[in-house]
């Protein structure tokens, strides 16, 4: 029996044009290791396509080609210095030979600085948008992530079959099983964040409190710039009733600071090991500082804030609890040599066990997986890169194209130049070698020139904010980067470089040394297609921009179900140890609102949790149900939670379409329980029936003690929709619900006025100091910024496209300028004579204008075949259209048809102001 | 039989990309790739041998006496493409033993100096 080889579609033509690459390799060397080379590249495409797919294969192709260049040149340089090693002389020589061609080829230059500038700017245009692009791809998603062994680690997620729920965090009991049964893991840590005040000999500062488990820096394998770390000792293991007893008086825990927080607010003083400080009033001892810039990364729709302040040890004993508290992120470390695979299968076992011994488990139809660290973080940024890769791949092809047509062109002016060279004796090999040297000397020059622009533009692409991209903060240009750069500069060379040295070099002595010899009709057909080439690439790019503008557009015009123009919002999060009696919370926030409501200028205000669009949505959810709750039903049903003020509704601009609003006698304690449902869920509970007065089963935490109550509440209200996470997606049914059941959840203050907003910041800043100087100090920031934010990746991908296909689309209207008025002037003599025959003005024009239409022609059928083909690539960056609008890609056509024509109207022009007697004198 | 040590001497101290090589074919005859990764495994990701460097270091190898290309396959019925496999001779034994030997002492020396670690069991 024979293994099969995995299946890795692509391999037969990427080993087939491996192979042609290896002619880079002398033939000596290639003949007896040849075989040999391809087959690792077979071995490793297969392995990479398995484990990463097409990034993989991406890496292979740029490890691989880079590699057969180095090493091939390696062999052939080594080679003739083996053969003829010992005769120095001639070694000197082929040194002295290329100095000799650098030289001529810099004479060259001095001799017409035009063209070097054009060809230098050109190439600094594409290889420096490429360099920017990759230097973004190299940081998000190539380099590892920063802790040991980063490829190590995976990030273990519950699935919900039953409900769709996918990146689910775990139960501490969940956790303790996944220790003691999964053999793959060296090590599993949980994790979660909280938003919490810290407190001390200062102003009252909000903060973001990691809250972890003892071995989480050891998983991660990150050690602390100052103190130690956390120790397993460091685990109260409290019971969690007492940890929500509002009477208990807590221990004291242990506090790692981020190295932000130690700069900011203990200004690096190392000695605060060891005091003492209060996070959300519990005493802490300070151990350690995390080293700068020390995050834990999670995919943005995860549990946790990006940016965690304090680092705490989770206090409650992981072994109570039930299941479906769930609140964890779990990271573990795989064994060495254990593959994610091997770790997976394991778990899917584990996940049987779970749905066989819990009902929790069982009733979701709960699964496990494991995925890699990087890829969960970056993956969903991959497309957005991918295509901003593709576009500015094309950008660097034009420019390419564009460049060789030059030197075509340039290579027919030198023909006599070159003959006479040949006709002296200077060898074909030689004057292609002069050629060659000549284009990796432009090449060079561009990159170089390129490498500032990315430099310029890497700073151009952050101060764009794509909010969406993880990582952003770390990207730079580096080793791999400079490499990169390089190769794409010898990659450029080649491409540009060969065609017109091996075209120039066979030249007819004969008809070269005559006088006026007319062009090779050759040179004609390869600077025709290179145009076609340039014009289907300039127009695949213009309708991928063009398919971003409709989408941005589309976005714009979504009606989210609010209307955040003059709105400012401002999170007050209430210190959880100070008001933990139920209503004592909802009273202090019904008294700001009040207070706020006095402010001149102000319209309406209330508040609600989470914010729309201000992230954090995804964990405002519970279950509900409309019968005696049944277990299937219970966990069948989830809609989204949003504890909220009296006045919302008129805050955000939401229409109430049945019922009312809340009112304040909805927020006293022991009021009757209510709720106001949204639209989505009237059609999902009630198929669109009034349910205004209907009753709905949901839970609310109970006070005192860890855990949830159900109750009934009943149905006072119906509103319109919003659109909480994404403006994109519609979202889930909603459930808003009076803060008075929620009473510890942070509120969103969303305070409409028609004054200028920023009149109002130090106001409001004021009533919440008022309230309680122990309220964590936030600003108000205007509601629009978080809708902003929300559009910045399409925006983001946008501008890019849309500038490179500019680029794109001026680069190749040049060359079909260049290539329209080069074959007028070659043309002179037969315009004279057709007109010299009578042929008028706008014949002639028709004439000129006819070639150069009939390129566009062919280059924008191949632009909308390759578009067409290309569309599903870039599908999940569009919004509200397909990728094969129409209007899109007719539009834009006519468009590219326009560009061209003027790019012909000039030569045209040009071509009927020969003067027949003149153009036929010169013969 | 053993080399003598003129052998030897000419190739050592190794490169750290030879030694490697030598390193993970201790085990038994091996392709190409497999000893890339293998490499690439052993040093955590730190060497990263592509086709071209491997393969012009085993030819050097194989010149040096240390590697030679075998027709023997670990398990013949676990691949069926004609790979190239390599194995490593004595003298190669000899000489990563020694390399290994001269190492160890650098170790000890540094050690002895207190510039790194002396790892405690357990």
């Amino acid at each position: 029996m024979t293994k099969q080889a995995p299946h890795a579609p692509g391999l037969r033509w990427s080993e087939r044009i491996y192979r042609m690459l290896l002619m880079v390799y002398p033939v000596w060397y290639r003949r007896p290791h040849g075989a040999d080379l391809a087959e690792f590249f077979r071995d490793r495409y297969r392995e990479e396509y398995a484990r990463k797919g097409w990034w993989g294969v991406v890496g292979v192709w740029a490890r691989s080609a880079l590699d057969v260049v180095v090493s091939g040149l390696g062999e052939r340089w080594r080679g003739r210095a083996r053969t003829r090693g010992a005769d120095h002389v001639l070694k000197e020589n082929r040194v002295e030979t290329l100095l000799q061609d650098i030289r001529y080829t810099f004479r060259g230059f001095r001799r017409r600085p035009g063209f070097a500038a054009v060809v230098v700017v050109t190439l600094a245009l594409g290889i420096g948008a490429n360099t920017a692009i990759f230097t973004v791809v190299n940081s998000v998603l190539l380099r590892p992530l920063p802790y040991r062994d980063a490829q190590q680690l995976m990030l273990v997620w519950g699935r919900m079959s039953s409900t769709d729920v996918t990146k689910a965090p775990w139960s501490g009991p969940d956790l303790l099983d996944f220790r003691e049964r999964a053999d793959a893991f060296d090590g599993l840590a949980g994790a979660f964040g909280i938003n919490s005040t810290l407190t001390g000999d200062f102003e009252p500062e909000p903060v973001t409190m990691g809250m972890v488990t003892a071995n989480f820096f050891d998983v991660l394998g990150v050690d602390p710039i100052l103190g130690r770390g956390f120790a397993l000792s460091d685990e109260l293991n409290l019971d969690p009733q007492v940890f929500f007893d509002p009477n208990a008086t807590l221990p004291p825990g242990v506090t790692m600071l981020s190295h932000e927080v130690w700069e900011r607010r203990f200004g690096a003083d190392s000695a605060i090991i060891g005091t003492s400080v209060q996070v959300n009033g519990q005493g802490m001892t300070i151990v350690g500082v995390a080293p700068e810039g020390f995050r834990f990364f999670l995919p943005a729709d995860a549990a946790m804030p990006a940016v965690v302040d304090v680092w705490v040890v989770i206090p409650m004993d992981q072994s109570q609890g039930t299941r479906d508290q769930q609140g964890l992120a779990i990271v573990g470390r795989l064994e060495p040599g254990v593959e994610p695979v091997q770790a997976q299968t394991e778990m899917d076992a584990i996940a049987a066990q779970f749905r066989s011994e819990n009902q929790f488990h069982a009733n979701v139809g709960m699964e496990i997986d494991v995925v890699p660290m990087l890829r969960d973080v970056v993956g969903h940024v991959e497309p957005v890169l991918f295509a901003l890769l593709g576009a500015v791949g094309f950008v660097l092809l034009i420019a390419c194209a564009n460049v060789a047509n030059l030197l075509l062109i340039r290579a027919q002016a030198r023909q006599r130049e070159i003959a006479i060279r040949a006709a002296l004796g200077g060898g074909r090999g030689r004057i292609v070698r002069q050629m060659l040297t000549e284009s990796g000397v432009l090449a060079l020059l561009g990159g170089g020139v390129g490498l500032f622009l990315a430099y310029a533009g890497i700073d151009l692409l952050i101060a764009l904010k794509p909010e969406n991209l993880p990582r952003i903060e770390s990207v730079g240009i580096d080793g791999v980067v400079l490499v990169f750069v390089l190769g794409l500069s010898v990659l450029a060379a080649m491409l540009f470089g060969t065609l017109p040295a091996l075209q120039s070099s066979r030249p007819d002595l004969n008809s070269s040394l005559k006088e006026r010899a007319q062009g090779v009709s050759g040179h004609h057909r390869v600077r025709n297609a290179l145009v076609v080439t340039e014009i289907a690439f300039s127009l695949i790019l213009l309708i991928g921009s063009g398919l971003m503008v409709r989408s941005f557009a589309e976005l714009q015009r979504v009606e989210p179900g609010f209307d955040s123009e003059g709105v400012l919002t401002l999170n007050v999060g209430l210190p959880f140890f100070k008001y933990n009696t139920p209503g004592s919370s909802t009273d202090l926030h019904l008294q700001i609102a009040r207070e706020i409501k006095t402010l001149p200028g102000v319209d309406a205000v209330s508040a609600v949790t989470p914010l729309p669009l201000g992230g954090g949505g995804q964990f405002w959810f519970g279950p509900y149900a409309l019968h005696e709750a049944n277990d299937e039903e219970w966990s069948r049903n989830e809609s989204d939670y949003r504890p909220s003020l009296p006045g919302l509704f008129e805050a955000l601009g939401t229409r109430v379409l049945a019922g009312r609003g809340f009112t304040e006698a909805d927020s006293r304690v022991g009021a009757r329980s209510v709720v106001v449902v949204d639209e989505k869920m009237v059609e999902t509970a009630w198929s669109g029936e009034n349910p205004v007065g209907e009753r709905v089963m949901i839970v609310r935490p109970s006070f005192g003690e860890a855990g949830f109550e159900r109750y009934w509440a009943e149905v006072v209200g119906v509103v319109e929709h919003v659109r909480y996470d994404d403006v994109r997606f519609d979202g889930r049914e909603t459930i808003y619900i009076p803060h008075s059941e929620w009473g510890w959840a942070d509120l969103n203050y969303v305070v409409r006025a028609s004054v200028d907003l920023t009149t109002l910041i130090e106001p409001i800043r004021q009533v919440v100091r008022n309230a309680d100087p122990d309220i964590p100090a936030a600003t108000p920031v205007p509601f629009n910024s978080f809708v902003d934010e929300a559009l910045a990746p399409t925006r983001f991908a946008l501008v890019l496209i849309a500038v490179f296909s500019g680029v794109a689309l001026v680069l190749s209207s040049v060359g079909l300028y260049g290539v329209v008025s080069y074959s007028v002037r070659q043309r002179t003599q037969e315009l004279a004579v057709r007109m010299a025959f009578g042929a008028g003005r706008d014949g002639i024009i028709r004439m000129v204008l006819r070639q150069g239409l009939v390129l566009t022609g062919i280059g924008a059928g191949v632009g909308i075949a390759g578009s067409l083909l290309l569309s599903r690539a870039v599908s999940t960056l569009l919004f509200g259209i397909t990728p094969v609008d129409p209007v899109t890609y007719g539009t834009l056509t006519v468009m590219l048809g326009v560009v061209a024509m003027g790019a012909c109207v000039v030569p045209a022009v040009r071509a009927t102001r020969v003067e027949p007697v003149e153009a036929l004198k010169a013969e | 039989m053993s080399a003598t040590s003129d052998e030897l001497g000419a190739v050592l101290p190794l490169k750290p990309n030879d030694y490697h090589i030598l390193f993970a074919l201790l085990d038994g005859e091996r392709h190409g790739y497999w000893i890339a990764k293998e490499i690439r495994r052993q040093t955590v990701g730190q060497i990263h041998l592509e086709a071209g460097n491997l393969h012009r270091t085993i030819q050097k190898l194989i010149r040096q006496g240390l590697v030679e290309p075998t027709e023997k396959r670990p398990a013949p019925e676990s691949d069926d493409e004609r790979r190239r496999y390599y194995t490593i001779t004595p003298l190669g034994r000899q000489a990563v033993a020694a390399d290994a030997a001269r190492m160890k002492d650098l170790v000890e020396a540094a050690q002895a100096r207190n510039i790194i670690a002396v790892r405690k069991p357990g």
